[in-house]
C-alpha cells in the first residue's frame, strides 16, 4: 500500500508535536531564562489588559521595548491549562507544513519535501532555541518562511493577501522581520546581477514589505534608535557578553546544531540552484542564506539567531540534492532497493539529527533551586531585591516576584556593564565589606547561589557568607543579607 | 491578474493650492516645538547666539571670545549675531522664537513659488513645500534661532530672486551676504550660483562668487595666517550616519523615508535625462558636501523635498501589478515621513538643557568668581559660557579652537585617571577652578561606574576638592588650591 504524502506529512507533524510536547512536559519548568520574562509579560497582559511598557522588577525598574503581539496571542489561550507550554509547541510544529510546501515548490518531489520537513522539525538548532521555551521564534519562524512561500507564488491573490498580512504582523512579533527585509533586498540584487526573472508583483511586494517593516520597527524601537542609533544591532549587550552573542561560532558546535546532512547537501543545493539552475525560488532561499552569512560575519546578528535561520534555510536547500539522490537511485540498478534505502536514510537522519536534537537542550536551573526560590517568595518583603547571575535574572524575578539587579534584556537597561561587573565582584570577592557595598548600592536583600553562578564565576560559595551575623542562609541556595 | 492601472497617461488631478495656506501651516507647525519644549530655549545654538548677541551689544565686534576654551579667536559668523542683537533690542528674548518662526513661514512660501516656477507644477510645489516643512532639519532650523536660520532664509530668497530676470542684481547681493553667516552658507551659495549659471547673467554670478570669496578671505585669512588650517577634531566617535538621519538620533537630520521617496523621484526624472541636469548636479553637490560636514544635511532637504514630491507623484501615476500593494506602499512612505516629523517634535520636550541643568548652571553663575574656569564634558561647554557665564575648557564650537585635540585628550585623561597628582597637574594646566558633573556623564557619557577615574579622585580627595552643589544628579566641585 502506497502511503500518500499528505498522510506522511500529518504523521511527521504528529511526531514532531508529540516529541516537542514530551520534551516540554518532561520538566515542570522552562528551559530558558527569557521564557520567564515572556511569561511575566503574558501574565501582565492577562492581568492589566495592556502592553508591558515598564517593568518594576527588572533592573529594579526599567522601560521595556519589545514587540508584544506574540504575548497577546498567547494570552488569548489563557483559558487552556499549560497554555504557555502547549501553544508555542503548536506554533512551531506548523513550521513542518510550511517547510514541506516550500520544498515541494522547489523540488516538485513529495518524498524529498517530506525528508526536508522531517529534518527541519528535528533540527538541533530549532530544538535548542524553541523546545520547552516560551520563545517568540516559535511564531516568528513559521511566519518568516510562510512569507517566503507566499512570495514564491505571489501571483495568487490568496498568497498576496497572506503576504501583506504577515508583513504587518511579523515586525510586531520579532525584529527578525529585518532579516526578511534585508534578505529580500539581497534577492533583488542577486536577481539583477544574474539573469533571473522576477515577476513585477514580487518586486513590488518586496519593496512594500521592506518599507513597512522598517517603519514598524522604527516606531517600536524609536527610543532605542535615538539612544543607540545603528548600535541597536548589538542590543546594548555589555562588552563582557558581546563575544558570547556575536563572536565567531565554534566549528564543532555549529556542525552539531546545523547537522551534517543539511550542511553538506544544503551547500550543494546552493551551488546547483544558484549557479546552474538559476531558479528564482532557489534564489530566494540562497539570498536568505547569504544574507545570514554576511550578517554573521559583520557581527550584525547574534549567533544563536543566525545559526537557527541558517540551519532551516540550508535544510530547505538540501531538499534539492535529496531529490536528485532519490531520482538517481530510481534510474540505477539498485532502484528495487529504493524503499530500503529510504528507510536507511531515515535511520541515518534519526542518528545524526534527531538524537542530537534530544540532547541539544540544556537546563538553565535545577528544580531544587526553583523550589528554594518559590519558598523564599512567601516570606520575603514586598519590593525586595535578589542578586543572581545575569543569565538567571528573569528566572529569579519570576519565581520570587523580587527585583533583580540585572538580566538578559539589555535594551534601555540602566548601566548593564557596570551591573555585570558588580555582580561578578559580589560573587567572587573575598572582602565582605566590598560585597556589602555592592549589596547596599543595589539595595539587595537576597543572594542566589546557584549551579549557574558556580559555573559562571568559578566559585562554590563566596567566603564572606561564613559570617552568619550578616548573611543568613534561608535556603541552601538563598542567603539573606542582614547587615 | 489584471494590472492595477491600464492608463498610459499619468493621473490627472485638479488641485488649486493656496501658498498662503501652506505658510500658515508652517507658522503653526513651527510654534509647536517651542510650546512642547521644557525650557524657553532648547539646545545649544540659541544660547550661544544669545550670549554672542548680548556681547555684541555691549562690546561691539571683538577679536577674541574670552569664555569659550578660556579664550579663543572670534570666528563666529557675524551676520546672525549682528541681526539678532538688533532684533533682540526690540523684541527681547521673544526674538529667539518669533523671528525663526516668521522666517520659516516665509521660507516655505518662497520655496513653493520657486518649485512652481521651476517645474510649472502647482501640485509638485505644494507637496514639496509640505515635505520640506515637515522635515526634521527644517523644523530644527526654524523653531528656534540657530546659525542656519537666517542664512537658510536668505538662500531661499536669493534663489527666488535669481528666477526673476529683473532681480538678478538683488539675488547676487543676497547670495553675497550669506558669506557673513559662515563658511557653510557661503559654500552653498557658491554651489547654487554655479549650478544656476546662465550665460546672460554670468557677470553677476562671477562677481557674486568673487565677492563671497573676498568676504570669506577677509574674515578667515587673518586666522589662517596666524594659525594655519584649523585643527580637525579626531575624537568624534559617533557614527556619521547618526548626524544625517533624524530617525537615528540626529538633532538636525533628514528622514530615511525622504531619501527613499527622493530615490523614486530621481528614477522618474532620469527618464528625461538631460532636462534636469541642475538637479543631478545639485544632488551631487549635496552628497559631496555631506562628506565634508554633516551639518550640510540641513540644506539637503531643499533638493530632496522636490525629488521626494516627484517620487510620490511618480509612484501614484505609475502602473503597478497590484493596486493594494501600490496604495499601501505610498501610504507607508508618507507615514514614514510623518513619523519622523512627529517623533522629532515629540522629542523636543526632552531636549536639553532641562530645568535642573539650568538651575545648576545658574548656581555656578551666582556662586563662583567671574574669572573662574569650569571643566565639564565638551557637550556642556556652550551652556557653561552662556548660562553660567563662565569660561570653559572645551566645547562643541570647534572651528579654530585652540589645540582642540590636545584639550580633548587632556580632559579625557582627567576624567579617566585615578592618579591625584596627574589630575591636579592637568587641572592646573588649564587653571580649572570648578568641575561640573551631570547625571548623564555619570551614567555613560563619561563614566560607567561610580568610582571610575575622576569620580574616585573626587570622592577620596577631600582636601583637594569640595562639593558645593549636588541636586538631581548634577554636581559642582570646587578645586581647592
Amino acid at each position: 500500500m502506497k502511503l500518500r504524502p499528505n498522510f506522511i506529512l500529518a504523521l511527521i507533524i504528529i511526531l514532531t508535536l508529540s516529541f516537542r510536547l514530551y520534551l516540554a512536559f518532561s520538566s515542570q519548568y522552562f528551559d530558558s531564562d527569557t521564557s520567564y520574562f515572556n511569561a511575566r509579560v503574558i501574565n501582565n497582559i492577562i492581568a492589566e489588559k495592556a502592553p508591558f511598557y515598564y517593568d518594576q522588577l527588572s533592573y529594579s525598574g526599567r522601560e521595556i521595548i519589545q514587540p508584544q503581539l506574540f504575548h497577546y496571542l498567547l494570552s488569548l489561550f489563557s483559558f487552556l491549562p499549560y497554555f504557555m507550554k502547549i501553544i508555542p509547541e503548536v506554533f512551531i510544529a506548523s513550521l513542518t507544513i510550511v517547510i514541506y510546501l516550500i520544498a515541494k515548490k522547489i523540488t516538485k518531489d513529495p518524498l524529498a519535501s517530506l525528508i526536508a520537513a522531517l529534518l527541519v522539525s528535528f533540527s538541533p538548532a530549532l530544538i535548542a532555541s524553541t523546545s520547552n521555551q516560551i520563545s517568540v521564534y516559535s511564531l516568528a519562524i513559521p511566519l518568516f518562511y510562510l512569507m517566503i512561500l507566499c512570495l514564491m507564488d505571489i501571483n495568487s491573490d490568496k498568497n498576496l493577501y497572506i503576504f501583506i498580512a504577515i508583513s504587518f504582523l511579523l515586525p510586531l512579533i520579532h525584529p527578525a522581520s529585518f532579516l526578511f527585509a534585508f534578505s529580500m533586498l539581497f534577492y533583488l540584487i542577486l536577481a539583477f546581477s544574474e539573469p533571473i526573472e522576477i515577476e513585477k508583483k514580487a518586486r513590488e511586494s518586496i519593496l512594500f514589505s521592506f518599507f513597512l517593516m522598517l517603519l514598524i520597527n522604527f516606531i517600536i524601537f524609536k527610543k532605542a534608535f535615538l539612544s543607540y542609533g545603528l548600535n541597536i544591532i548589538w542590543q546594548n549587550i555589555p562588552p563582557q557578553l558581546i563575544v558570547e552573542h556575536f563572536g565567531a561560532p565554534s566549528v564543532l558546535n555549529s556542525l552539531y546544531l546545523i547537522g551534517i546532512i543539511p550542511l553538506v547537501l544544503g551547500s550543494l543545493g546552493i551551488f546547483y540552484g544558484y549557479f546552474k539552475q538559476k531558479d528564482k525560488n532557489l534564489a530566494i532561499l540562497t539570498s536568505t542564506v547569504l544574507t545570514i552569512i554576511l550578517l554573521l560575519l559583520l557581527r550584525m546578528i547574534d549567533l544563536p539567531t543566525g545559526l537557527l535561520f541558517f540551519s532551516i534555510s540550508l535544510t530547505l536547500l538540501s531538499s534539492i540534492y535529496i531529490s536528485k539522490i532519490i531520482k538517481y537511485i530510481e534510474i540505477t540498478k539498485i532502484h528495487k532497493l529504493k524503499n530500503a534505502l529510504i528507510i536507511l536514510g531515515i535511520c541515518v537522519i534519526i542518528l545524526i539529527v534527531i538524537i542530537p536534537s534530544f540532547f541539544s537542550k540544556t537546563a538553565i536551573i535545577t528544580p531544587f533551586e526553583i523550589s528554594n526560590l518559590e519558598s523564599i517568595k512567601e516570606s520575603s518583603p514586598e519590593g525586595a531585591t535578589m542578586m543572581a547571575p545575569v543569565s538567571q535574572g528573569n528566572i529569579v524575578t519570576y519565581f520570587t516576584n523580587m527585583k533583580n539587579v540585572a538580566d538578559s534584556n539589555f535594551i534601555l537597561a540602566p548601566n548593564p556593564e557596570q551591573r555585570l561587573k558588580d555582580i561578578k565582584t559580589a560573587y567572587t570577592t573575598i572582602s565582605e565589606s566590598k560585597a556589602l557595598e555592592i549589596f547596599h548600592k543595589y539595595n539587595v536583600q537576597y543572594l542566589f547561589i546557584s549551579k549557574e553562578a558556580e559555573r559562571t564565576y568559578g566559585i562554590k560559595k563566596p567566603a564572606y557568607l561564613e559570617n552568619e551575623i550578616c548573611f543568613k542562609q534561608r535556603k541552601s541556595t538563598v542567603y539573606e543579607i542582614k547587615c | 491578474m489584471k494590472s492595477a492601472s491600464n492608463k498610459e497617461s499619468p493621473l490627472y488631478m485638479r488641485l488649486s493650492v493656496n501658498p498662503y495656506a501652506i505658510a500658515l501651516l508652517a507658522l503653526i507647525l513651527l510654534v509647536i516645538p517651542a510650546l512642547a519644549s521644557n525650557s524657553f530655549l532648547s539646545g545649544k545654538e540659541p544660547y550661544l547666539i544669545q550670549r554672542l548677541a548680548e556681547d555684541f551689544n555691549e562690546k561691539g565686534i571683538q577679536k577674541t571670545d574670552e569664555l569659550s576654551y578660556s579664550g579663543r579667536v572670534y570666528v563666529y559668523p557675524l551676520g546672525t549675531i549682528f541681526i539678532i542683537s538688533g532684533v533682540e533690542r526690540f523684541l527681547g528674548e521673544k526674538a529667539f522664537i518669533i523671528l525663526p518662526v516668521i522666517l520659516g513661514a516665509l521660507s516655505i512660501f518662497l520655496f513653493y513659488l520657486i518649485i512652481k516656477k521651476e517645474f510649472s507644477n502647482e501640485l509638485l510645489a505644494a507637496i514639496s513645500s509640505v515635505i520640506l516643512l515637515s522635515s526634521p532639519s527644517f523644523i530644527y532650523t526654524f523653531s528656534s534661532i540657530t546659525m542656519f536660520t537666517l542664512p537658510f532664509f536668505l538662500i531661499i530668497l536669493g534663489f527666488y530672486t535669481l528666477q526673476k530676470p529683473g532681480l538678478n542684481p538683488l539675488s547676487c547681493i543676497i547670495f553675497v551676504s550669506t558669506a557673513f553667516f559662515g563658511i557653510q552658507q557661503a559654500v552653498i551659495s557658491v554651489a547654487i550660483l554655479i549650478i544656476m549659471y546662465k550665460k546672460e547673467t554670468r557677470v553677476y554670478h562671477l562677481l557674486s562668487i568673487a565677492a563671497i570669496i573676498a568676504i570669506l578671505a577677509f574674515f578667515y585669512l587673518p586666522s589662517f595666517a596666524q594659525y594655519g588650517f584649523p585643527e580637525i577634531p579626531d575624537f568624534e566617535s559617533r557614527n556619521p550616519l547618526f548626524n544625517l538621519f533624524s530617525d537615528l538620533g540626529s538633532n538636525f537630520g533628514i528622514s530615511l523615508f525622504l531619501v527613499f521617496l527622493a530615490f523614486f523621484g530621481l528614477k522618474r526624472i532620469w527618464k528625461e535625462k538631460y532636462a534636469h541636469l541642475r538637479i543631478y548636479f545639485g544632488l551631487l553637490a549635496v552628497i559631496l558636501l555631506l562628506f565634508i560636514g554633516a551639518s550640510f544635511v540641513i540644506y539637503s532637504a531643499l533638493i530632496l523635498a522636490p525629488l521626494a514630491a516627484a517620487g510620490i507623484l511618480y509612484l501614484w501615476s505609475s502602473n503597478w501589478e497590484s493596486q493594494i500593494i501600490k496604495d499601501l506602499t505610498i501610504l507607508i512612505l508618507i507615514l514614514g515621513l510623518l513619523f519622523s516629523s512627529v517623533s522629532f517634535i515629540n522629542d523636543f520636550k526632552n531636549i536639553e538643557p532641562s530645568e535642573e541643568k539650568i538651575n545648576s548652571l545658574l548656581f555656578i553663575k551666582e556662586n563662583t568668581p567671574k574669572e573662574s574656569v569650569v571643566l565639564s564634558h565638551h557637550s556642556y561647554g556652550i551652556w557653561i559660557n552662556s548660562i553660567a557665564s563662565r569660561k570653559n575648557v572645551i566645547d562643541d564650537y570647534q572651528l579654530y579652537a585652540p589645540e582642540i585635540n590636545q584639550r580633548y585628550q587632556d580632559t579625557q585623561e582627567i576624567f579617566s585617571s585615578r592618579n591625584l597628582e596627574k589630575t591636579k597637574s592637568l587641572l592646573n594646566k588649564y587653571s580649572i577652578n570648578y568641575i561640573y558633573l551631570t547625571k548623564e556623564m555619570k551614567q555613560g557619557t563619561v563614566w560607567q561606574s561610580e568610582e571610575q577615574g575622576l569620580l574616585f579622585v573626587l570622592k577620596f580627595s577631600n582636601q583637594d576638592f569640595t562639593k558645593i552643589y549636588d541636586k538631581e544628579g548634577n554636581e559642582v566641585w570646587k578645586v581647592v588650591r
